[in-house]
């Protein structure tokens, strides 16, 4: 494969663009307040771009394209619950939350339970959260690297991952405002532009979906194509297809006795299951049914491949559709690197209105990936025999003529993906540093340190997470970029959700309440993930834990969506033990309400923290 | 009369109110004595039940809040009783909080209810993703298109009556 050089051009501008933009912010940061939130005086146009830069990431960028190609209309609810959460940050978080006055989630713990353990607890979380939001935007970084460069996967994680750990260290938070907000005009330039494009060249987007609705069509290949498979390689075909051997070797028909390949010879398959026993390189011709592209059926309708193994067992598909929902919609209202962006407004009502202008931003934003995936599927359909339909968005623009178009339109959608997860590493990157300097640092082991020593904390921390980033995205290479990402939304939406929701609208929540509420939906819903992930490892193209779904489909789903019932869990927890503990509703818990609640004109209340 | 009716009920003429109650301190159990003679007092705390239900209280501002006779005599402005949270302050905070909260459910449960019932109408019916608007599957329609602008319809309502109904509490109290 060519390298497009323009692409790496337009990498490297990306890269260039942020990081300068970046040094330049630092000239002007000068206290710590300016470092943590900017100073709490960005406007609701520059915070909303910045808000949306930061949120739109190689799962939004790249990742819900190549989803909706691989597995189709069920994973449309991704997007729309990335920016329906906006919808429930605004209504039961947004305001109260600025108002409050504190930098981070944790203050806001602390500071609303008068209680140091607390925030501990919530620190885990955070930590945790950003953690498992980090591995998908370097696997977004390998993979980008791998497709423009022909570099391997680990050279993309490691380099980015470098660059941006830098960045943060040497710009702190008001360094990436601006640069997020011009990383989200850039993003959605470099997704609309090639969509408009591609659209013209191939025919409308309603067309492409009545091809597989109306005429049941079956992705084929557009040119011969030859593809290296490994040993172990399963090939599914839905209709009938044909391919040559370059090697002979053994193959395994539907799981029965092994056959063999003799290379260079023609053979004609019909509809099944296909294990290549020894690694092998298959020639398939122009107009060739492609393995693993899904049925158009199962494709175009809702409960296919994403939500269930199954295609019988709609019920079960129908659970993990509704658990989806629950965790991204009530997830996104959860996420500690975005909830600390609202900090930065000026008042509670600025909060508000800048979350209105996220949701026109993003909401236009995703209407556009699904359209990448859908071209994808008939018009780049050898990524599917490829596995690699999370690089759609990077080789779809190719298939465009003239050659010249298609060369910009490459670059333009790799700077888009660069900039999609290098805005979003540093926002969590930022979010997680300044959960271990400001939270660990600052407030348990050193209360006392100086404000150089904090800045300095914070770039040490950065340091240690970016580092622990670039390792543990060394390791997702085979996991779905939004599956990653969705887990994440899970554990937000099982633990620091209900803790806001209810902190700010329930007078009568207890420190007990909160604690045990966190502590079990977080906890569990964590848990169920992990086995999930480890028990899927072998197989992790479907969604759920392999071996396990095996045994039980209905707790498989469960564990691999576990928000239907991890959420309702935790607002349980805190509603029955702040019940029984209602002796220890704080003495000043109107004070609290107040602050929360009370608008900014009456000239009441003061930030929980200034300077 | 009654000083806190429930919705669409509300008389507009203003009760003369005096207080009643222990008039030592600001304790909780202090109320206002409505012009029919009856005792009022206002429900300072939140509950379980009122989390869910919140919706007996009345849903706006206006006079009659006012009408309530302030306890502590006319030394003190609202604002003030607002800010030191005694009972009187906490009766006008608490409107301006449940008015809010009922708004955020009424908004997140009409959101639920819409984007819930998608999966619904996908098992039930066929139709649903076979019917072709604009050639589009209605399905795929909603999902990946008609949505973005209906959620941003619901926060831009919630956005203005939110803003409208601060400004109403603070020209109140100012």
């Amino acid at each position: 494969m060519d390298i497009n050089w323009l692409s790496v051009v337009a990498i490297i501008g990306v890269a260039f663009a942020t990081i300068s933009l970046g040094l330049w912010a630092t000239r002007v940061v000068r206290t710590t307040s300016d470092f943590f939130v900017a100073s709490r005086t960005v406007g609701p146009i520059m915070n909303a771009a910045a808000i949306s830069g930061e949120y739109l990431s190689a799962a939004s960028f790249m990742g819900i394209a190549g989803m909706v190609m691989k597995f189709g209309y069920d994973v449309l609810w991704y997007p729309v619950c990335y920016a329906a959460g906006y919808l429930f940050l605004l209504l039961f978080v947004a305001a109260p939350l600025r108002r409050f006055g504190a930098y981070t989630v944790p203050d806001y713990a602390e500071g609303r339970f008068n209680s140091a353990g607390f925030r501990k607890i919530v620190v885990v979380f955070v930590l945790i959260i950003g953690f498992f939001y980090m591995l998908p935007q370097m696997k977004g970084a390998g993979v980008t690297l791998e497709s423009v460069l022909n570099l391997p996967y680990w050279v993309g994680v490691v380099v980015v991952g470098a660059v941006i750990t830098l960045n943060v260290m040497l710009g702190g938070m008001k360094g990436i405002t601006f640069v997020q907000a011009f990383q989200f005009w850039l993003k959605l330039f470099a997704i609309s532009i090639p969509v408009f494009l591609l659209l013209m060249y191939f025919g409308s987007y309603g067309s492409h979906i009545n091809n597989d609705l109306v005429n049941n069509k079956t992705p084929r290949f557009t040119e011969t194509t030859t593809i290296t498979y490994k040993a172990g390689s399963i090939l599914r075909f839905s209709d009938s297809s044909a391919f040559v051997p370059a090697n002979s070797g053994l193959v395994q028909l539907n799981g029965q006795s092994a056959l063999s390949l003799n290379a260079g010879e023609k053979y004609v398959v019909s509809n099944g299951e296909f294990k290549l026993l020894d690694a092998n390189r298959l020639t398939f011709e122009s107009g060739q049914v492609v393995p693993n592209a899904p049925n158009a059926n199962v494709w175009s309708q809702p409960f296919g491949l994403l939500t269930g193994d199954s295609a019988e067992n709609h019920g079960l598909s129908m659970l993990y559709t509704y658990s989806l929902i629950v965790a991204i919609v009530f997830g996104t209202a959860g996420l500690p690197h975005i909830l600390v962006r609202f900090y930065t407004n000026t008042d509670g009502k600025n909060a508000r209105h800048t979350t209105l202008i996220v949701l026109g931003m993003i909401g236009l934003f995703y209407m556009f990936p699904p359209i990448l995936g859908v071209l994808g599927r008939n018009h780049a359909p050898e990524l599917y025999a490829l596995g690699t339909t999370d690089r759609l968005v990077l080789e779809l623009p190719g298939k465009i003529q003239p050659d010249w178009l298609a060369q910009i339109l490459l670059a333009v959608t790799a700077a888009g993906a660069f900039a999609a997860f290098m805005s979003t590493f540093s926002g969590l990157l930022v979010s997680v540093s300044g959960a271990l300097s400001h939270d660990v640092y600052g407030r348990t082991i050193r209360p006392k340190a100086s404000t150089r020593a904090r800045r300095y904390a914070f770039r040490l921390s950065a340091l240690l997470a970016g580092s622990a980033a670039v390792i543990a995205g060394l390791f997702v290479e085979k996991f779905d970029i939004n599956l990653l990402v969705g887990w994440a939304f899970a554990i937000a939406a099982s633990s620091l959700f209900p803790m806001l929701a209810l902190g700010t609208w329930w007078r009568r929540l207890t420190k007990a309440g909160v604690t045990s509420g966190v502590l079990l939906g977080g906890l569990s819903s964590s848990l169920s993930i992990i086995i999930t992930m480890l028990l899927g490892q072998t197989d992790a193209s479907v969604g759920m834990g392999i071996t396990l779904s095996k045994v039980n489909p209905l707790v498989a789903t469960l564990m691999a969506q576990p928000a239907i019932w991890s959420v309702p869990l935790s607002f349980a927890t805190m509603l029955i033990v702040s019940r029984f503990t209602r002796k220890q509703i704080p003495a000043d818990v109107n004070q609290m309400m107040l602050r929360l609640h009370a608008p900014e004109a009456l000239g009441l209340r003061k930030d929980y923290i200034n300077e | 009369m009654e000083l806190f009716p429930g919705r669409g009920q509300r008389n507009k003429s203003h009760p003369e109110s005096q207080t009643y109650g222990a008039a030592d301190s600001g304790s909780i159990s202090r109320g206002f004595v409505l012009a029919d003679g009856r005792a009022y007092i206002p429900d300072l705390d939140y509950d379980l039940d009122d989390l869910i239900l919140g919706y007996d209280e009345p849903l706006s501002f206006d006079e009659s809040l006012l009408a309530l006779t302030n306890p502590d005599s006319d030394s003190k402005q609202t604002l003030q009783e607002v800010a030191e949270q005694t009972a009187y302050g906490k009766v006008f905070l608490n409107h301006l909080i449940r008015r809010q909260r009922a708004l955020s459910l009424s908004v997140a449960f009409t959101f639920l209810a819409i984007i819930l019932s998608i999966p619904l109408l996908s098992f039930f019916t066929h139709d649903f993703g076979t019917i072709i608007i604009f050639e589009f599957p209605a399905n795929w329609l909603f999902i990946s298109i008609l949505i973005y602008p209906l959620i941003w319809v619901l926060a831009y309502y919630f956005v203005s009556t939110a803003d409208k109904y601060e400004e109403e509490f603070t020209k109140l109290v100012e």
